[in-house]
């Protein structure tokens, strides 16, 4: 069989999906690249109870089915894409779902959440969930309609741009309203934080999945589905639906004014945001990138994913005589803006979103893009470059987009940065290792450490590195009326807690927010939703009828999922040794609102350990025989 | 005395009748009160809920909701969001 045969499988529906008597399809679809072969899973009901779908999916088939230790750019890693429990239903926030592999970036596990329309249709079309293996011998792209899978050249699209890419797909397909995940030139030049685009405005972004995409001469997943999406108690769902419906304008106004760019300017006042490679407390160019500032010069409209009527996304449609901003590839966010902006000393809010277009347009993580080229700008400044021609400076705007095209494309300092900057430290010698701001290899989110302690701890024990997602957000759990305490609350705990410090009410506080947030990036569900455990019970338990979960069972379902992303760590070969961050978090600034504040490394160390220990792992971080018969992880036990 | 800035569309609930109160053009108030001790029950006193989570900062530098206050700060209440990328 060649890929010329356009090799086709079919899928036959389960007639309980069809019926709509539950809210998932009852088939993953594994497909072969390396041997053209297709196989189905179709797991039992308590594999969906136990796992929920999106990461816990994703862990069940790099523990199951992945080798240790592979290479993460060779044939053995898995890629997969899977929708969550609610993905597809009429929910809003459910318009998500999860992309996982291992990371190439960070060697730990990439499972990134992706909101839009694309895992909603995936469902639509049939599937739960889609896990690719093996390294096609040339460009190809997976075409999924209505249970029908084929695999198709893409040596004509190889080397395209993201949303010329789904324009021709849309046209030869004769679909427009096929949903495209796909990687850029970034993906197909290796770049070790490529990301996969859905929509080609939405990204999943983090640890390099678009590079793992790449490896396998995979372009694009396309997707066209009609099902309709069930539920087993639809009254019940009602009910979620109507405390969304009847609350969402107040405790999304903040969404529905100005989306995350809106808190650009708190975060940064608070002290929130790491300027110029967190070297500096207070940044003279921060009101050009206010929203009070940027919505009338560049936000031209407002986009939203499946069933939700929020309209976070912004869009950016701008011309001038020197620069031109294509609205097809959306708009900044907050993480976004951050990253290229203020971290890299840049005050140019049409530098900043020219370049978030790029790193659309590419397949590229603006955050560990952002990350990289301040640290590269201030290797420039410390003079460690000498020998290239192109020295990006702090502040240069128009040294940002020039950096975006060459990471991208790999062009001289570009390639350097494409790796990262982990490892271009490592080429460049011991004085650079203080200029990087990571966790695992992966840069920090703009969730400043220094302010954000217990944040920080996350960064350093998360297995996907440095992710603000899966975290205790220490400014939340310190506000009474957030949604965070709600939840604290429900699990008994006294709210609201400390600002500062790693106390043991916030380890555990930590613990519980870590579990809960990992069942709704395996739901897969919105964080801006304010769910709490009675809403996310009466969520879940509608989708299959299960009338007996209970909060506990959420907590459980949600330690199981971290736990078993340790399990990953220890496979693949780290230790506690790497349960830490980068010097950089202990630069202490000389003004602005955090001046005089670090992240006290005895504090961490000591939050650690009583990580470990409320969790039931010993003092490596090894989870003990009886915790994994408690989770029922026993079959994915390390040896 | 302490004098605390908040942005007007953080409010969820109007301010109490006899709370003197400020405003300018970026639709942020400034309320002077006495000391009574943290910045949460400094908030609750004068009738202010607010509709996100903040940090606040007093006299410059980040501070917990649960600082006491002293005569002579300026306390500059931040919403926050998290997450959002691309």
């Amino acid at each position: 069989m060649t890929t010329n045969n356009n090799h086709t499988f079919t899928i036959e529906f389960d007639p309980e999906f069809n019926g709509r008597k539950r809210a998932y399809t009852g088939k993953i679809l594994h497909i072969n690249l390396t041997e053209e072969r297709f196989w189905l899973d179709e797991p039992a009901d308590s594999f969906y109870r136990n796992l929920i779908g999106g990461r816990g999916f994703i862990l069940h088939y790099l523990l199951s089915q992945m080798p240790a230790r592979v290479d993460p750019l060779g044939s053995e890693n898995l890629l997969i894409f899977a929708t969550g429990l609610l993905t597809g239903t009429i929910l809003p926030g459910t318009g998500r779902h999860a992309v996982g592999a291992k990371s190439p970036l960070t060697g730990a596990l990439a499972s990134s959440e992706v909101g839009g329309w694309w895992g909603h249709e995936l469902k639509r079309a049939g599937l739960d969930a889609l896990v690719i293996h093996g390294q096609a011998s040339n460009p190809v792209y997976l075409w999924i309609n209505k249970g029908v899978v084929e695999i198709r050249s893409a040596q004509h699209l190889w080397g395209k741009l993201t949303a010329d890419t789904q324009t021709q797909i849309r046209d030869e397909l004769g679909d427009q309203k096929i949903r495209v995940a796909q990687i850029g030139p970034a993906g197909e030049n290796l770049v070790r934080y490529a990301s996969i685009m859905h929509d080609v405005n939405r990204a999943a972004g983090r640890s390099g999945l678009g590079a793992v995409m790449g490896s396998k001469n995979l372009k694009a997943v396309a997707v066209r589905g009609t099902n309709f999406v069930g539920i087993a108690d639809r009254g019940q769902l009602k009910n979620t639906l109507k405390w969304i419906t009847s609350t969402y304008k107040d405790s999304m106004g903040w969404a529905i004014s100005y989306g995350t760019p809106g808190s650009v300017g708190s975060n940064h006042d608070a002290g929130g945001t790491a300027i110029r490679n967190y070297l500096e407390g207070e940044f003279e160019g921060i009101d050009e990138l206010r929203h009070e500032n940027l919505f009338p010069k560049l936000i031209t409209d407002r986009d939203t994913c499946s069933h939700c009527a929020v309209t976070c996304k912004l869009v950016v449609d701008y011309e001038d005589r020197h620069t031109k901003i294509k609205g097809d590839y959306g708009g900044p966010e907050y993480e976004t803006i951050g990253a290229l902006g203020p971290l890299c000393g840049v005050g140019d809010a049409v530098a900043v979103a020219k370049a978030n277009e790029l790193c659309s347009a590419y397949g590229l993580d603006t955050i560990s893009a952002g990350g990289t080229i301040a640290f590269t700008m201030e290797c420039v400044e410390k003079g460690l470059l000498p020998d290239f021609e192109f020295h990006p400076k702090f502040g240069d705007g128009v040294a940002l987009v020039e950096a975006v095209h060459a990471i991208a494309n790999r062009e001289g300092l570009g390639d350097w940065m494409a790796e990262g900057s982990t490892r271009m430290a490592a080429r460049l010698g011991e004085e650079a290792q203080e200029f990087i701001a990571v966790a695992r290899s992966q840069e920090l989110p703009l969730h400043d450490p220094r302010l954000k302690n217990t944040m920080g701890m996350g960064y350093a024990l998360s297995a996907t590195g440095a992710d603000h997602m899966h975290n205790l957000i220490d400014n939340f759990a310190n506000f009474p009326e957030s949604d965070t305490c709600a939840r604290l609350q429900e699990m008994g705990l006294e709210t609201p807690l400390p600002l500062f410090g790693i106390s043991e009410l916030k380890v555990q506080a930590f613990i519980y927010e870590t579990a809960f947030k990992n069942v709704l990036d395996s739901s897969v569900i919105c964080h801006f939703y304010p769910y709490e455990y009675k809403h996310l019970v009466e969520a879940l338990s509608a989708a299959r009828g299960w009338t007996d979960m209970t909060p506990e069972e959420i907590n459980q379902i949600g330690s199981r999922i971290v736990t078993m992303g340790r399990l990953f760590l220890l496979r693949e070969g780290f230790t506690h040794a790497d349960d830490r961050l980068s010097s950089r978090t202990n630069y202490s600034l000389k003004e602005g609102p955090i001046a005089g504040k670090t992240l006290d490394e005895k504090e961490l160390a000591h939050g650690i350990q009583l990580y470990f220990e409320l969790m039931g792992w010993d003092n490596e971080g090894v989870p003990s025989s009886a915790t994994l018969e408690g989770l029922s992880l026993l079959d994915y036990a390390i040896e | 005395m302490v004098r605390i800035r908040v942005k007007e569309s953080l409010l969820s609930s109007p301010l109490k009748e006899n709370v003197p109160v400020e405003k300018n053009k970026r639709q942020e108030i400034t309320i002077q009160v006495s000391p009574n001790g943290t910045v949460l029950n400094t908030l609750e006193h004068i009738g202010i809920s607010l509709s996100r989570p903040v940090v606040a900062v007093i006299n410059g530098q980040s501070a917990d909701l649960g600082q006491e206050l002293k005569p002579g700060d300026e306390i500059y209440l931040l919403p926050q969001i998290s997450g959002g990328e691309q």
